[in-house]
């Protein structure tokens, strides 16, 4: 290695009298750090090394510096702004994981550090750690909560495809669509689905679509593909445009196996795209057929109806009461008649048992009266004051007038004395 | 003013078909409601009938301009 510095330093420009006497004896630091370096650069470039990330800073420069680590040693290492924005998956203290890149020397430091161009988690994929994380950290935050999801509409009006216009799942979709429920309008909003951009096209298109008020339902999705294919379908800013979206969201994303973050925020997954055009509409045929049967199932109830009163009416029209309505009326005049001629004869019955009975009485009364008493010879004695017949000389007093009332006249005398009886 | 949603209307006619064919209602009763029911039926099969095919997409231009055509599958998938 030494041999090596040397040859640098014997390739070195000569530089001028004194100084380069010197340089040709000592090196300068300069010197040394850059001969390190590019010693460093030629035996450890585009290397892969493994370790456990340690110390993980992030500043605002986009740069990430981390330090490697095993048991006995550290290293120190950089992802640079344009790598680190690749890394797909967080790097955290703790994570093994194989770091592709070249050893360096930061020079105005003297210290030598990896440079990572690449980084991947030992023993799992880049892609399915990522996947992991996102699905954790979102999880966690609340975009998969059942509460939150909203229903989607039974029979859309107007129904937004976030998709590309020349792939597979628009295909499936429209043609479902049109099989099942064909009459219904549809906004195509062309997106790409894979590499650089996607995730971001995705996202604003449905953001978008928010500001389309005739939108009942948002279909968001592409075909089938490698699991990199699908990845913007995994990206969080996928994940939070369709968590934020305000017309509910359908995803569709490649096949049943396929799951993805999309599919987990979305208010209703799709397992494929022709399910999603399932899921957007129901059957129209059906639905007619289903109307048509209520239509006949009222009409004839009502038919029922309108029958069974008519039978009701028929009914009560040949009741005897109807067809003779004065007959109850003759019948009970009838009764009254016969009523009124048994009162007569009772009537009658009566007033000849009281004639009867009264001139029974007669002939006693007259036995009674006075006057054939008095006829006998008896006279009826009243006080002339207040002509009362006296029975009793109480209540008579010495000078009082009585009269005697004979057979034939009467005889008017007054009280001289009394007599107890 | 937004027209019921299909899939209530579509419940409001099953309950009256179904208060028709069970209950012992009276002859107007019946009446008023076979009158609702085939009201709401037109409704429903108005906005299965009333709709109308129509697949656009949206286009872009440079400067953000957003406009809508109508999309040809036939077109766009030729030759893909």
């Amino acid at each position: 290695m030494l041999d090596s510095f040397l040859d640098i330093k014997t390739n070195q420009e000569p530089l001028e009298d004194f100084t380069a006497e010197i340089n040709d004896k000592f090196f300068t630091v300069s010197e040394i750090t850059r001969g390190v370096r590019t010693s460093l650069e030629h035996k450890f470039s585009n290397i892969g090394v493994l370790g456990e990330i340690s110390n993980v800073r992030k500043p605002s420069s986009g740069h990430v510096y981390l330090t490697l680590k095993d048991k006995n040693s550290q290293l120190q290492a950089v992802v640079f702004r344009n790598s680190a924005s690749r890394i797909k998956f967080e790097l955290k203290d703790g994570m093994e994981v194989v770091s592709f890149g070249s050893v360096t020397v930061y020079e105005p430091r003297g210290q030598y550090q990896l440079i990572i161009n690449k980084i991947e988690p030992k023993g799992i994929g880049a892609l399915q750690l990522a996947f992991q994380q996102l699905k954790e950290k979102l999880e966690k935050e609340g975009l998969f909560d059942h509460a939150h999801k909203k229903n989607i509409p039974f029979m859309p009006k107007k129904i937004g495809i976030v998709t590309s216009p020349t792939g597979a799942a628009i295909k499936d979709i429209l043609n479902i669509i049109d099989r099942r429920f064909a009459n219904v309008e549809i906004l195509i909003y062309p997106v790409k689905v894979q590499g650089e951009g996607a995730a971001q096209e995705i996202a604003e298109a449905i953001t978008e679509l928010n500001n389309y008020s005739d939108i009942d339902v948002i279909i968001s999705g592409r075909g089938g593909g490698s699991l990199e294919d699908l990845w913007a379908f995994n990206e969080e800013i996928v994940a939070r445009s369709i968590y934020n979206s305000k017309i509910p969201v359908i995803s569709a994303v490649g096949h049943e196996i396929d799951l993805t973050i999309a599919d987990l925020v979305a208010d209703k997954r799709a397992l494929t795209p022709s399910e999603a055009g399932e899921l957007v509409v129901p059957r129209r045929d059906l639905l007619i057929e289903k109307t048509e049967k209520f239509k006949t199932r009222l009409l004839q109830s009502l038919t029922g109806k309108l029958r069974l009163s008519k039978e009701k009416l028929d009914r009560i029209a040949n009741s005897y009461v109807i067809r003779q309505p004065f007959d109850k009326f003759n019948r009970w005049q009838q009764r009254l008649d016969d009523f009124a001629q048994r009162l007569n004869l009772n009537i009658t019955h009566a007033l000849n048992t009281e004639r009867e009975k009264l001139s029974g009485i007669a002939g006693k009364l007259e036995s009674l009266s006075p006057l054939n008493v008095l006829k006998r010879g008896y006279t009826i004695t009243t006080r002339q004051e207040d002509n009362k017949s006296l029975r009793d000389i109480k209540n008579l007093s010495k000078g009082d007038k009585i009269k005697s009332n004979l057979s034939k006249g009467s005889i008017i005398s007054e009280i001289l004395s009394f007599e107890r009886g | 003013m937004k027209k019921p949603d299909f899939e209530i209307s579509l419940k409001e006619l099953e309950e009256i078909v179904e208060q028709l064919e069970t209950n012992d209602l009276t002859l107007d009763e019946t009446l008023a409601k076979y009158e609702s029911g085939i009201k709401i039926y037109k409704q429903c099969y108005q906005s299965l009938e009333k709709a109308e095919k129509k697949i656009n997409i949206l286009l872009k231009n440079s400067i953000g301009e957003t406009r809508t055509e109508e999309f040809n599958l036939k077109k766009t998938t030729e030759g893909h």
